[in-house]
């Protein structure tokens, strides 16, 4: 646990390190900054048109299809700012800059995270955020301590399971340095296809992209627990309360193919 | 005591070439054949050999970023892959031509980043950084963005990087590399001052003779993988160090110049590289007889480099 926290800490101070020198160009970090905001602005816009267009969505309201939308935006981007700079392990180890994160006595993924941290990234929780807000008013969720508790659960968890994906993906870099676009199509694609509700693709898309890449765990149980949304699948309830064993099964696979994947670097070098 | 042992470490790496389309040939490159190698601590050791020689290949397993495939490897009473991170803990790593400081931010935050990662206690850290900046004379440009430092400049701060947190070992690949001579001479300075003072024991990897006579008894040299000489300088000389060049300039552009023993191994106008072996003639002996056929305006004598002298004795 102390191994832990020792990589939080310096990941910390890595990623302070990361934005101070992003500052040193503060032009380039301004308009960053601003361009993040409009295409988050933009795809506030989009989903407000969506929805105002499309009063529901196979069979769940404005309100539960939002909230499903809030809840995958927001835990794909807290788990995309911190932990999307793992796909550049590929790049890393093309260069060599993998030598001197095995150099120093912190655990890599810390030293990845903080050395590769970009603070616009925060920039995409904005729609989340403003379609949360939209949402809760319209849907009929009995507020209590239980449901509050459910749902920051429900967000850890989520978010933890989208980490685990950029983790996988970043283990896969060490193996073979092209495959960024495979890796994106199941960490963007996961978030993408998990915005609208399960029920409403085909069966394969279902498979691949709620169960096998366990994404039905993230908003659409959620909500179909909180919200009593329609479940025209029949998908039992109880697997609504599994999203933190998932999780950690997840983060779990995700640690040792990370570690397989640093011990592959280790044996063939650059 | 032991800081580093190798034992008979054997690395290949496999090498895919294109042969078609789809078809890839896989080749085997033997990149460091039993290789077996002591430094015991306290030690200086230049570890020497010509590009692709196996150089880095023994380092990176040094240093646990490499795994060998055979042999048996120590370094400071560990298995460097399986504690790697304990052992980085006591090991200091300066790449000459990869920097590990922060380049847009000022030197010093780099050294209180490197505190954090090491986690050096404060006293500590402050007391080895005081005498890092005295040492390497860091305090003029302590507080300036590392991209605006000269190189000479930069490999000052790398060195107090890698000795901040008090390592045991460390490693330097090419640590001069591209340096000028006042910038050659602070970084040979303080190696020799820390390595007499403190016992750390150093290995590092140079193109450059003066390195080696100035820095280190022992010289390890690797060619093709293998250990072809660990012996010191003069051994070295000894064995390959009989050649020597000479440059003159003469009045005017001519053919190659015809002397018993000595071959002309460059021609450029009127200037001509002469090589001969020293144990046959000496440079006076051959500049003489240059004499004797032309005139000469000028003479130098060039050092030849470690490469160049390893290299020319196995093609002959």
């Amino acid at each position: 646990m102390a191994d832990v926290r020792g990589g939080l800490r310096a990941a910390g101070y890595l990623a302070a390190a990361q934005v101070r020198s992003d500052w040193q160009y503060r032009s380039a970090f301004l308009l960053a900054f601003a361009v993040q905001a409009i295409v988050a602005l933009a795809n506030v816009v989009a989903i407000l048109i969506v929805l105002e267009l499309t009063p529901s969505l196979g069979g769940w309201s404005r309100g539960q299809v939002l909230l499903a939308y809030s809840l995958v935006g927001l835990t794909f981007g807290l788990a995309d700012a911190l932990f999307s700079a793992l796909e550049d392990t590929g790049e890393m180890t093309r260069t060599g800059d993998m030598d001197r994160v095995l150099l120093r006595p912190v655990g890599s993924i810390a030293q990845i995270v903080g050395r590769n941290f970009q603070l616009r990234r925060i920039g995409k929780l904005v729609p989340p955020i403003v379609a949360f807000v939209w949402a809760v008013p319209r849907v009929d969720i009995d507020w209590g301590l239980w449901t509050v508790g459910y749902l920051m659960v429900t967000v850890v968890s989520a978010t933890a399971i989208f980490a685990g994906l950029w983790v996988v993906s970043g283990a896969v870099g060490f193996v073979a340095v092209g495959v960024r676009r495979f890796s994106h199509s199941i960490t963007y694609g996961g978030q993408q296809a998990s915005e609208y509700p399960l029920h409403l693709y085909p069966r394969w898309v279902r498979l691949v992209y709620g169960w096998v890449v366990p994404l039905a765990f993230v908003a659409y149980l959620p909500v179909i627990v909180l919200t009593a949304a329609p479940n025209p699948l029949g998908i039992p309830r109880w697997l609504g309360y599994c999203a933190p064993l998932v999780a950690l099964a997840l983060c779990g696979a995700a640690r040792l193919a990370w570690g397989a994947g640093t011990r592959r670097y280790q044996s063939t070098g650059r | 005591m032991a800081v580093i042992e190798l034992e008979d470490i054997e690395k290949q790496y496999v090498v895919r070439t294109r042969a078609g389309l789809f078809r890839r040939e896989r080749q085997i490159v033997q990149a460091v054949s039993a290789v077996n190698l002591q430094v015991n601590k306290g030690e200086m050791v230049a570890y020497v050999g010509p590009n692709g020689a196996g150089k880095s290949s023994t380092i990176k397993m040094i240093t646990g970023i490499l795994q060998p495939d055979g042999g048996r490897i120590q370094v400071l009473g560990m298995e460097p892959m399986r504690q790697r991170v304990q052992l980085t803990r006591k090991l200091g790593v300066v790449f000459g031509t990869r920097s590990q400081l922060w380049i847009d931010l000022p030197l010093q935050d780099s050294f209180a980043l490197l505190r954090h990662l090491y986690r050096v206690e404060e006293t500590r850290f402050k007391r080895n950084l005081d005498e890092l900046v005295d040492r390497l004379d860091l305090s003029t440009f302590l507080d300036r963005p590392v991209r605006q430092l000269s190189l000479g400049q930069r490999m000052r701060g790398e060195l107090a990087a890698a000795f901040l947190h008090d390592p045991d070992l460390v490693v330097l690949d090419e640590p001069t590399v591209g340096l000028d001579v006042v910038a050659k001479y602070a970084v040979r300075s303080f190696l020799a001052d820390i390595n007499r003072e403190y016992g750390t024991t150093v290995l590092l990897t140079t193109h450059d003779l003066d390195d080696v006579e100035q820095l280190c008894e022992r010289l390890v040299i690797i060619d093709e993988g293998r250990v072809v000489l660990d012996g010191s300088l003069g051994d070295f000389k000894a064995r390959f160090g009989f050649e020597r060049i000479v440059v003159v300039d003469l009045e005017a552009a001519v053919e190659p110049l015809e002397i018993d023993g000595v071959d002309v191994v460059e021609r450029n106008g009127p200037r001509q590289h002469l090589r001969f072996d020293r144990r046959e003639r000496s440079a006076t002996d051959v500049l003489a007889a240059v004499a004797a056929q032309h005139s000469i305006r000028d003479v130098s004598i060039a050092e030849p480099t470690i490469e160049e002298l390893i290299h020319r004795f196995y093609l002959e």
